[in-house]
């Protein structure tokens, strides 16, 4: 072989060689990391919007709509267009970049003024940055201005873009005028930017162009902000005198900052490690020897760069805003509100309230959650998810204008709310919709979409339609409830801040009619109001102990076991084993259970728990459903019940815990407690009425065998309770009812808990309630506080007809 | 005697065409087929670019037919023409600055009746010319006659090119340059000598690029921990270009069904990206069988070179082969992010009317040196 061929030989083996290197990293490539880059590519391409599904409505017994969703409208800005398309925001950003400029680097242009620019600065002082951009050498526009690329390109942006926004007639866009400046000038010309482009334009009067421009945009915002109005809680959107002009101006310079304070720690944060120390030792030593940029040249453009990035997410400028002047002012006049946008958003509306004006504290809170995605096989509650829900949407039910321009808008909208994403899932926080979150949250649908550089849908992959959350009803009477509310308040009252619950139930479903608890708020023990609002009727919160409204159970215990029989020491009032006081009023007369029932005599009831050990009193509560153990423990659905149980303290006794010391009952259960001493069959409780079209029944109740003459006694003497007994002052002695008072000392004796429960009619009992005043101040009884407190709402249903018929206080004697 | 005259005419003929290099031009042509279809493909949904498929393929087949009688001329006036051929594209390259139109913030193109025309692209077959021609009696020559010269005539449009700035294109230039002086002859020590010093220069001169080729030649080196602001920023050509690659899989995503090509994230994709096209759309398989055929074209080359008996002829076919390879080297390189982002079109596969030029120009003087093989380089003392 001759030299020439060995020696293209070689070069066709170097090709070979090239060509193996080649394939062998298109391998690596498209086969080892395929998976990597196909998930890149889907990053690419793919943008997942949840479309909102509606919660359903929650309802009283009597179909009255507790809370509801609505759709409303709200004003958002993503800044970046403001700031690439809105003339005042375009010089206030050139003005800052100019000065940015001079900070880094000798070769910009002098600063414009002492004083930065900024939107809700006097309009003389734009004007005069306008001028200042007029009077700017043009050169420094041109590519032999020596200013790096990136630095140029943004002046050239913000230059070209003011200039051009004067007259858009001459060049479609602000490029193709740049791109006619580079054409005409190979060579940085001489004269100042407002004659350069002035001539470009074919403008005799660029200056006052531009200064009428800059003010009709400046007139636009603040024509925003006066329609906006005070109706919009706008952070620093109105000045001291409450003027709410110039109220936008002010927020968006608050935007701007907020917005450049996050651009500069985002830059300081990958400065300490979080950025180049990820960058490779040899880019780094690239970087530092290129020297491309002067460090704080290079730190500019990183933080135009992430200020840049920062700016394209959309900034809630004020909700709910008036459809028909916002919206149209806005969507209509894109281009004077460039950057603004109307969105969508679903809020939680409660039309009926507490008689304080908010929402039913049992209801509970909703709040923007992470999205809820329940599987396509997976049942939801009760009833099968229907097929192709079409649910109309929330936009099409609040807007009924058959204008044709009025409907392209209203697609524009829907387009607009489906893309962004915003309406994400929105979960119960707190009480009932917390409890109930699993039915009344819909399914978010979802509209998987192909879009392509410019962001524009090109294929829609998926899309799966929202299903609505199902409606509840509920057994709760809202009137009732306002009724008690009231009662607790006007009772609480006398008390300073007072903290109590009621809860009325049926004795014979278990549904519970009414339920109210005062404060509003729930505090810890210092005062400090907790993030969730605890259903004290149904959880105990405060110390919890009963006291004596246990004692009917223990009576009947002592009745079925015959510990009531045989000699029990006289109550003289004095403390029975030197430790339990007794304050009753029986001094002298017999000690018989029916005598100690009435007058709740601690002394008695101490020696019918030593009589009936632990055991007994455990048996005695448990019967009733007041102590049960986690194993058989079940709650009823859509209500955060506690389970009734002994407070883990070893220092209560058996004779203690007759009398209601050492255990924790929720008001609730007690009430279920007496419907069973009312009725011998003690009920569940049920919230739920029923969820969309579906009726959940009451679970039969339990049937508790008692023995009728024991019964009997029982509620005979608790009948002589409003009328001899502790509740003799209570004023529920005009009613025919049956209650035993409690009054349990806690806070070390310093205050009571002051409980009452019972039911009416007595004879034939339709209703069991219970009522408790936590820790109010030491003398104030239970028959005192709750018992009156009752009696306020038996008053109120009588005088309010509606009420009166539902619930029939009287009668069956 | 009809018939007898019959068989002469069919045999001067055969005659004719004999040597004719037809399964190179058969090679080319099918890749330039192969081209107009995924041009079609990258420009299937824009508006702006739909006719450069049809026009790829029109000037396919015009410049083939164009081309051809080249290959005809007489080696003595082809040999008289190098010097004239190489000054006119050093001097059009030149011109460039003062008469060049700015497309994309770089001034490469010259505007003519309407067209654009790169002299980068005709410089390039020039430039393999007149090597060609200097080197043809220097394999025995010293330094300076052998490699001093032809780094010369490589420097000046390299350097004019940088100026553009077209960086890819001069790049492509010093390849060229090195194997046809390692086929004329020169020791292998100093044209590796040339090429680290070169590597070395590249080094040096790197604080005096442009500000976006710094940016992007750093994007490049870490380009595994590129940021989410660099992939839109400095680094979005590799990203893209990556993506569409690492995308295709084994089988690509079909004909005319790749995401990144159609849906515009692929910048340039019918020129200088064209490879992307090509992986994401047919995948590992067709990404390899396209190296492997344009491989083979460029090897039949060298093979064919070897044949070749003159050493004009020999250098001049591997001169064409050395500008084939080391494009499809620095094109897929870039594809694929071997190589630091350039624009830098795939003779014959990407659209470009001017890299088409240079292409066929390129065949023309290889189809030029293959037809030469049996004369004798007597004719060549005389020049």
């Amino acid at each position: 072989m001759s030299r020439a061929r060995l020696r293209l030989a070689v070069l066709s083996f170097a090709v070979a060689g090239g060509g193996i290197v080649l394939g062998a990293r298109l391998f690596e490539l498209q086969v080892s990391e395929a998976a990597v880059w196909s998930a890149a590519r889907g990053d690419n391409l793919r943008r997942r919007h949840w479309l909102p599904a509606l919660r359903g409505t929650i309802e009283d017994g009597y179909g009255v709509v507790l809370a509801t969703d609505e759709s409303l409208f709200v004003l958002q800005l993503t800044y970046r267009g403001l700031r690439r398309r809105h003339m005042s925001a375009s010089l206030l950003h050139l003005d800052r970049f100019l000065r940015d400029l001079a900070a880094v680097t000798d070769q910009s242009p002098d600063p414009l003024a002492a004083v930065p620019l900024a939107f809700a600065g006097p309009p003389a002082r734009a004007h005069a940055a306008a001028d200042a951009l007029l009077a700017m050498p043009v050169r420094w526009l041109h590519r032999g201005s020596g200013l790096a690329k990136r630095l140029r390109s943004v002046l050239r942006f913000y230059a070209f873009s003011i200039v051009h926004a004067v007259d858009a007639g001459r060049h479609p866009s602000a490029s193709s005028l740049a791109v006619a400046f580079d054409a005409a000038h190979v060579d940085p010309p001489p004269g100042s930017v407002g004659q350069c482009l002035g001539d470009l334009m074919a403008q005799n009067s660029l200056r006052e162009a531009l200064h009428a421009h800059l003010s009709a945009g400046l007139a636009d915002l603040d024509r925003l902000a006066a329609l906006l109005g005070n109706e919009l809680a706008l952070p620093r959107s109105t000045t001291e005198t409450g003027e709410p002009r110039g109220g936008l101006r002010q927020w968006l310079d608050a935007l701007d900052g907020r917005l450049r304070v996050r651009a500069r720690a985002r830059v300081a944060a990958r400065g300490n490690g979080d950025g180049d120390a990820r960058s490779g030792a040899l880019m780094r030593l690239a970087r530092s020897y290129g020297g491309s940029l002067s460090e704080a040249a290079n730190d500019l453009v990183v933080r135009l760069d992430e200020r840049f990035a920062l700016e394209k997410a959309p900034f809630r400028v004020a909700g709910p805003v008036p459809f028909d002047t916002v919206v149209a002012l806005v969507v209509g006049r894109s281009e004077h509100y460039p950057g603004f946008s109307v969105g969508e958003e679903v809020r939680r509306r409660h039309p009926r309230t507490e008689p304080s004006g908010m929402p039913y504290r049992w209801l509970g809170a909703v709040r923007a959650g992470a999205a809820l995605q329940r599987r396509d096989d997976e049942p939801r509650f009760l009833i099968p998810a229907p097929e192709g829900l079409d649910e109309p949407s929330a936009l099409e039910r609040r807007v009924h204008i058959d204008d044709h321009e009025w409907q392209l808008w209203k697609q524009q909208l829907e387009e607009r709310a489906r893309r962004s994403g915003q309406l994400a899932a929105r979960r119960g926080f707190d009480g009932l919709e917390r409890e109930l979150d699993s039915v009344l949250t819909g399914r978010l649908g979802i509209r998987e979409v192909l879009r392509d550089r410019g962001g524009n849908e090109r294929e829609v992959v998926r899309h799966v339609d929202a299903q609505r959350g199902q409606d509840v009803r509920l057994t709760i009477d809202a009137r009732l409830t306002d009724a008690m509310l009231k009662a607790l308040a006007e009772q609480g009252a006398e008390y300073g801040e007072a903290k109590a619950s009621m809860v009325l139930l049926d004795v014979h479903t278990g549904d519970v009619r009414g339920m109210a608890w005062i404060p509003e708020r729930t505090t810890n023990e210092r005062g400090i109001s907790l993030q969730f609002r605890i259903n004290t009727s149904a959880r105990s919160w405060y110390t919890p102990y009963p006291g004596s409204v246990i004692k009917p159970f223990m009576a009947y215990e002592g009745l079925v076991t015959g510990a009531v029989s045989g000699d029990f020491k006289e109550c003289t009032g004095s403390r029975y084993r030197g430790v339990l006081g007794c304050g009753c009023r029986w001094k002298g007369q017999t000690p018989s259970v029916a005598n100690a029932l009435t007058f709740s005599c601690n002394t008695y009831f101490a020696q019918l728990g030593e009589r009936l050990q632990e055991a007994g009193v455990r048996r005695a509560l448990t019967r009733f459903g007041l102590l049960a153990t986690s194993a058989d423990y079940e709650r009823p659905f859509g209500l955060r019940i506690e389970r009734p149980s002994a407070v883990p303290k070893s220092r209560w006794s058996t004779m203690h815990r007759a009398i209601g010391y050492g255990w924790r009952i929720a008001p609730l259960w007690l009430a279920c407690g007496y419907s069973g001493l009312a009725t011998g069959r003690r009920p569940f409780p049920r919230l739920v009425q029923g969820v969309d079209d579906h009726d959940i029944a009451p679970r039969p109740p339990t049937d508790l065998g008692l023995d009728a003459a024991h019964a009997a006694t029982i509620r005979a003497a608790m009948a002589r309770v409003p009328k001899v007994g502790t509740a003799r002052k209570s004023g529920l002695s005009r009613w025919p009812i049956c209650v035993k008072t409690g009054t349990a000392e806690v806070n070390y004796g310093n205050a009571n808990n002051a409980w009452i429960a019972g039911w009416l009619p007595a004879r034939a009992p339709r209703f069991a309630f219970c009522c408790v005043f936590w820790q109010v101040p030491k003398g104030v009884h239970g028959g005192a506080a709750s018992g009156r407190a009752v009696a306020r709402v038996f008053e109120r249903i009588e005088a309010d007809p509606v009420l009166a018929a539902r619930y029939p206080l009287r009668g069956g004697d | 005697m009809v018939r007898l005259e019959v068989v002469s005419r069919l045999d001067r003929l055969r005659g004719f065409f004999a040597g004719f290099p037809f399964v190179e031009w058969g090679l080319a042509l099918a890749i330039g087929a192969i081209g107009v279809v995924f041009i079609h493909s990258a420009t299937l949904d824009d508006e702006n670019f739909a006719g450069q498929a049809p026009r790829h393929a029109a000037a396919l087949v015009a410049l083939a037919l164009l081309m051809a009688p080249v290959a005809y001329l007489p080696r003595a006036r082809l040999l008289r023409a190098a010097w004239l051929v190489y000054c006119g594209a050093v001097v059009m390259l030149a011109l460039v600055p003062v008469f060049g139109v700015t497309i994309n913030g770089a001034k490469r193109w010259f505007r003519v009746a309407g067209t654009s025309i790169q002299p980068t692209e005709l410089l390039k077959p020039a430039l393999i010319l007149v090597l060609a021609r200097w080197l043809r009696f220097r394999s025995k020559a010293g330094f300076v006659e052998s490699v001093g010269v032809p780094l010369a005539l490589t420097v000046v449009p390299f350097l004019l090119m940088v100026r553009q700035p077209d960086l890819g294109s001069a790049l492509s230039l010093l390849p060229v340059l090195l194997a046809m002086c390692w086929v004329s002859g020169a020791r292998a020590r100093t044209l590796i000598a040339i090429a680290v010093l070169g590597v070395l220069c590249l080094v040096a001169v790197f604080p005096a690029l442009h500000g976006y080729q710094k940016e992007r030649i750093l994007v490049w080196l870490a380009q595994s921990e590129m940021s989410q602001v660099q992939r839109s920023g400095a680094g979005y050509h590799l990203w893209q270009s990556l993506v569409a690659v690492g995308s295709g899989g084994l089988t690509g995503s079909g004909l005319f069904e790749g995401l990144q090509n159609r849906f515009d994230f692929l910048p340039y994709r019918s020129t200088d990206f064209l490879f992307a096209v090509v992986a994401e759309e047919t995948g590992l398989v067709g990404g390899l069988t396209m190296i492997a055929v344009y491989l083979g074209f460029c090897i039949l080359m060298l093979r064919r070179a070897a044949r070749i008996r003159d050493r004009f002829g020999r250098l001049l076919a591997a001169g064409v082969a050395a500008y084939f390879a080391t494009h499809l080297f620095i094109h897929v390189g870039v594809c694929t992010g071997l190589l630091a982002p350039t624009g830098l079109p795939l003779p014959l596969l990407s659209y470009g009317r001017s890299s088409l030029i240079g292409a066929w120009a390129a065949l023309a003087l290889f189809a030029h040196a293959s037809l030469q093989r049996e004369r004798n380089l007597s004719g060549d003392m005389f020049l």
